[in-house]
């Protein structure tokens, strides 16, 4: 399948970040359409129809997370847009901010909108400079011409938004540890529930939204829920950003329908490995994804094939690893990752991410044996769903995988003894 | 009410799950680890505290739950009806295990020097769930480098007047952070850096010294967080127990005093929920100190040539009879007067009353030493705490407060930390009115700074302005009151106090509107 192109549409003219240029691309009909001629629970109802699913990594129905949030509630309610993006292999948001920010804008007002929500934040991850500062200038344009303040369009709704950058913590992308940290506490994850629905930023209930998911909405929105369904798979409707990465021709992101299948991804559209190398292992939806191997090529992309295929969507981020990786050194860089970013919070995950990595240094350096691939393996065991967040599993996961699929690669590290030449595995 | 309507109106209230194969009936919002406390069936715990919100954060806690697929924490586990609970099952001890090993995995087993041994969670439950023999890590343990402190031994290093931490011995349950900041409206000590190289400090530049730190030592599971009248002193085995009451606050927190057969060692808490939920100041905590301080004066000292000389009780007691014997002689009784502090016992304050009456025929006796205590009124008796039944904990009942004349958290540490949870976690509207700004004022919806003995004012102007709005209760002759208060308006009233009479309007419309609302008026009032 070729690419098909919705949210990229436009992505390419340098024009279309302004607020004149959106326009003329039709840009906010969408929420003048919502906001004029829909009731809150008329967006929910064709979100939900939609079959939209979060982008953000765990693919829940959009539609069905809102409905979560009590009807009945005195307090206040939030909406958040969560552009902390720091999953590794995982570039699609950042796109999305700097060069389409009114989408996102537009998303937010929507998803707003049908929340009851007046004020709306965009948790915007520290590093990103510069699709920070497009944002903000964005969210100026925006105001200007009257789609966010008070009484917009005349129909009495306000809205305000609130750009937040966080301090450079991938724990802040989670969305506990992202509503502790923009209420000015430190970023750690808490237990659930109460889920932020409920009770979420100051304790009022909150939605936690993927920048790609609200820049969805406005063509939602446009063009109806049957449309949006025409695209994809049953269970996975419309379109989603891949950010293709690691051995590859042409590493970019890409915007499929779901259900393209890995093949084409890599091969059709990413170009192939270079120097026509075969393919060791494909994580396909960023880090915190068990390890896919060739013989997996064709398993569409989409949240239940990748799932039976024993590994996750996640955020789109596919990472391709040819056949010269060392998968023990590529496991010790992804496990000292999480290593670095778990909050501390929870004995396992603190201290089972700590443990993994030295034994996988140990084997790197030639000091490993075998009962260590068990080790590992318990310790993965002993993290997967005993953690406060789904950092613990992110860790456990890849790793029980890479233990599993390439023991050989770890029995022949552990044979040879001799510590590892880093300049023998450089990346072309 | 009909039996039946209570009965199911209390069926709604409870919850009744299985654990261990033993029913156990709750109230609705219960934790799972609150039914096995309530039936008491053991579960280790490091991270929950029963006084504040569980976090879920070192897993020790683990249960297994029919319909559950996973381990779940039974702190942080609503109980719900029919839950079959199994607290010993395989799966759970092998969880648990999992648990200790990680815990103990840079944890440096130092017991022999560590001031907790005895009394350490962690000790406690390595010993129920740790390995048999070595652990399977075979790494260097991390350490945490404490070269800032010159002075320190085993890696300790002193964060406050009182205590001392050495972070290689730290599990990370924050309960010390937690504890600092939910209860004590505090922020002193922190955590810095993150994941396993995480550590507890005080905040930068600063010292961990607040009013109440000597309970994050005595929470702390584990010998990470000691306290420095305790350290190195003696091992809690070889002490006893005494239960005592707080001499230094008329609130009167319940302690225990650990001691042998020579002297005390230390006071700790114990929780009566009625009086101070477990939590005890710094001053009742450290105070016994003074029990055997080398600066106490042990003989007493006559004034020789400008200077303090130690004498004996003989020639003291005598230099005190003539010279007081000679004034009374020469000036006669009325020119005698006695002050003696409050804070003794009746026995004593009784002879003191018996001597200067009886013996020297004077009645000039007196208790007061502050500005703020000087007499007005002949029949003002000396109360700390009302003599009215008073509960404490009936605070948190109320959902407007007026603390009026009472630096609270010096006079009542343990009625202030009630008041300020009242507000905090049940919502109450705190207002303060005192001459300087106090610590109770941090969690107020208006804390009004009044003059210097405007006490009355202030609280004239609230009864003016509850009949100014209205608001006061029908059966009061509105009539006759405004006539005997002096300043008689609001405006007038509030320009004595120095604050605007919105502020006092606001707060005697949210006293009024309130259903239950509280007045502490304090010792600076108490003319
Ligand atoms: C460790 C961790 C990191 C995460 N980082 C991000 C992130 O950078 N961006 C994001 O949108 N969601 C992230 N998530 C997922 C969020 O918790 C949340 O599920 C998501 O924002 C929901 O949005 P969605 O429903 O639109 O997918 C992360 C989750 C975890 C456990
Ligand atoms: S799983 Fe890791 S990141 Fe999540 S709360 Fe626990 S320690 Fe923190
Ligand atoms: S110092 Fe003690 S109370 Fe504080 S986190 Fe460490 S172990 Fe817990
Ligand atoms: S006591 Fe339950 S998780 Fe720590």
């Amino acid at each position: 399948m070729p690419e098909k192109l919705v949210l990229f549409k436009h992505i390419k003219d340098p024009n279309h970040k302004t607020v004149s240029g959106y326009e003329s691309h039709g840009g906010y009909s969408a929420w003048r359409k919502a906001l004029t001629s829909y009731k809150p629970e008329e967006v929910i109802a064709e979100v939900k129809e939609s079959g939209l699913r979060g982008r953000g990594g765990a693919g829940f129905p959009t539609g069905l997370k809102w409905s979560f949030v009590p009807k009945d509630s005195p307090k206040p309610r939030y909406l958040i847009c969560n552009a902390d993006e720091s999953e590794p292999g995982t570039c699609k948001d950042r796109v999305l901010l700097e060069d389409d920010p009114h989408a996102v804008i537009e998303g937010m007002a929507i998803a707003a909108y049908a929340i009851g929500a007046h004020l709306a934040f965009n948790y915007i991850r520290g590093e990103f400079d510069y699709p920070i500062s497009v944002f903000e200038k964005a969210v100026d344009e925006a105001y200007e011409r009257g789609h966010l303040g008070n009484d917009i369009y005349g129909s009495g709704f306000d809205l305000h938004m609130i750009t937040h950058t966080g301090g450079g913590a991938y724990i802040c992308g989670e969305e506990t540890a992202l509503i502790n940290s923009l209420a000015g506490d430190r970023g750690m994850s808490s237990m659930k529930p109460p889920f932020p629905a409920v009770e979420g930023l100051y304790g009022c209930p909150t939605v936690v939204n993927n920048v790609e998911t609200l820049a969805v909405l406005p063509h939602i929105i446009n063009n109806g829920a049957a449309w949006h369904k025409s695209m994809g798979t049953e269970k996975s409707p419309g379109t989603k950003l891949f950010s293709l990465t690691g051995h590859v021709n042409r590493p970019g992101n890409y915007e499929l329908e779901l259900g393209t299948t890995l093949r084409e991804l890599i091969y059709d559209i990413g170009g192939g490995i270079p120097g026509n190398r075969n393919i060791k292992a494909i994580i396909p939806g960023g880090a915190s994804c068990p390890f896919m191997t060739p013989d997996q090529l064709d398993t569409p992309l989409d949240f239940e094939s990748i799932a039976e295929a024993g590994s996750m969507l996640g955020s789109g981020g596919c990472i391709v690893l040819d056949d010269r990786t060392d998968i023990v050194w590529a496991t010790y860089k992804l496990i000292k990752f999480f290593k670095h970013e778990s909050c501390g919070k929870c004995t396992p995950c603190r201290q089972g991410t700590k443990w993994i990595t030295q034994l996988v240094d140990g084997i790197l350096a030639g000091k490993g044996n075998e009962e260590d691939i068990k080790k590992i393996d318990d310790i993965c065991h002993n993290m997967l769903g005993r953690t406060i967040c789904p950092l613990g599993d992110a860790a456990a996961m890849p790793v029980i995988s890479v233990v599993q699929k390439f023991r050989d690669d770890f029995l022949r590290r552990i044979q040879m003894q001799s510590p590892l030449r880093m300049e023998q595995f450089a990346v072309e | 009410m009909n039996p039946t309507a209570t009965e199911t109106q209390k069926a709604q209230m409870t919850v009744t799950l299985n654990i261990d194969g033993q029913n156990v009936t709750v109230t609705k919002g219960a934790t799972v680890l609150d039914a096995c406390k309530q039936a008491n069936i053991p579960v280790p715990t490091f991270c929950w505290h029963p006084k504040l919100k569980s976090v879920g954060a070192c897993r020790i806690c683990y249960v297994e739950i029919e319909k559950f697929p996973k381990l779940m924490v039974s702190c942080a586990t609503e109980a719900m009806e029919g839950m079959i609970v199994q607290t010993n099952s395989e799966k759970c001890r092998e969880g648990r295990k999992a648990v200790v090993e990680l815990t103990l995995l840079d944890h440096p087993l130092d017991c022999p020097t560590c001031d907790k041994g005895g009394e350490c969670d962690l000790q406690d439950i390595s010993f129920d769930y740790g390995l048999s023999d070595q652990s399977q890590y075979a790494f260097n343990k991390f350490r945490f480098n404490t070269d800032t402190d010159k002075n320190s031994t085993f890696d300790d290093l002193t964060i406050g007047p009182e205590m001392v931490r050495n972070q290689n011995r730290c599990i990370l349950c924050y309960k010390c952070t937690r504890a600092n900041e939910e209860a004590f409206g505090e922020h002193d000590i922190g955590v810095y850096y993150r994941g396993n190289v995480a550590e507890i400090n005080a905040a930068p530049g600063g010292q961990v010294e607040s009013l109440y730190s000597g309970n994050l030592v005595e929470i702390c599971p584990v010998g990470a967080l000691t306290s420095s009248d305790w350290r190195y002193q003696i091992r809690v085995w070889n002490t006893r127990t005494v239960p005592s009451i707080d001499p230094f606050h008329a609130d009167g927190a319940n302690i225990t005093l650990w001691k042998d057969a020579k002297k005390v060692y230390r006071a700790t808490s114990r929780r009566n929920d009625d009086v101070d939920e477990g939590w005890i100041s710094d001053i009742s905590r450290y105070g016994y100190q003074i029990a055997t301080s080398e600066k106490r004066l042990r003989t007493p000292l006559i004034k020789r040539d400008g200077s303090m000389v130690e004498a004996s009780w003989d020639e003291a007691l005598e230099l005190i009879a003539k010279r007081i014997g000679g004034i009374k002689n020469k000036y006669g009784a009325p020119t005698l007067a006695g002050v003696i502090s409050p804070s003794l016992d009746l026995a004593t304050l009784h002879a003191f009353g018996k001597f200067f009456r009886g013996a020297l025929g004077t009645n000039n006796i007196d208790y007061r030493s502050s500005y703020a205590h000087l007499p007005d009124d002949p029949h003002s008796t000396f109360t700390y705490m009302s003599s009215r039944p008073f509960n404490i904990a009936n605070l948190l009942k109320s959902n407007a407060i007026l603390v009026v004349g009472s630096n609270l958290i010096r006079e009542h540490p343990n009625v202030h930390l009630r008041v300020r949870k009242a507000v905090t976690e049940c919502g109450a509207r705190l207002y303060t009115a005192n001459p300087y700004e106090t610590k109770s004022g941090d969690c107020s919806a208006d804390e009004m700074v009044v003059r210097p003995g405007s006490e009355e004012a202030f609280l004239n102007g609230l009864a003016l302005s509850l009949i100014s709005q209205g608001l006061a209760k029908e059966n009061v002759d509105v009539s006759k009151i405004d006539t005997l208060l002096i300043p008689n308006s609001v405006e007038a009233c509030a320009e004595v106090c120095g604050i605007s009479s919105n502020r006092l309007n606001t707060c005697a419309a949210a006293l009024a509107r309130s259903t239950a609302p509280s007045i502490l008026a304090g010792e600076i009032i108490s003319n």
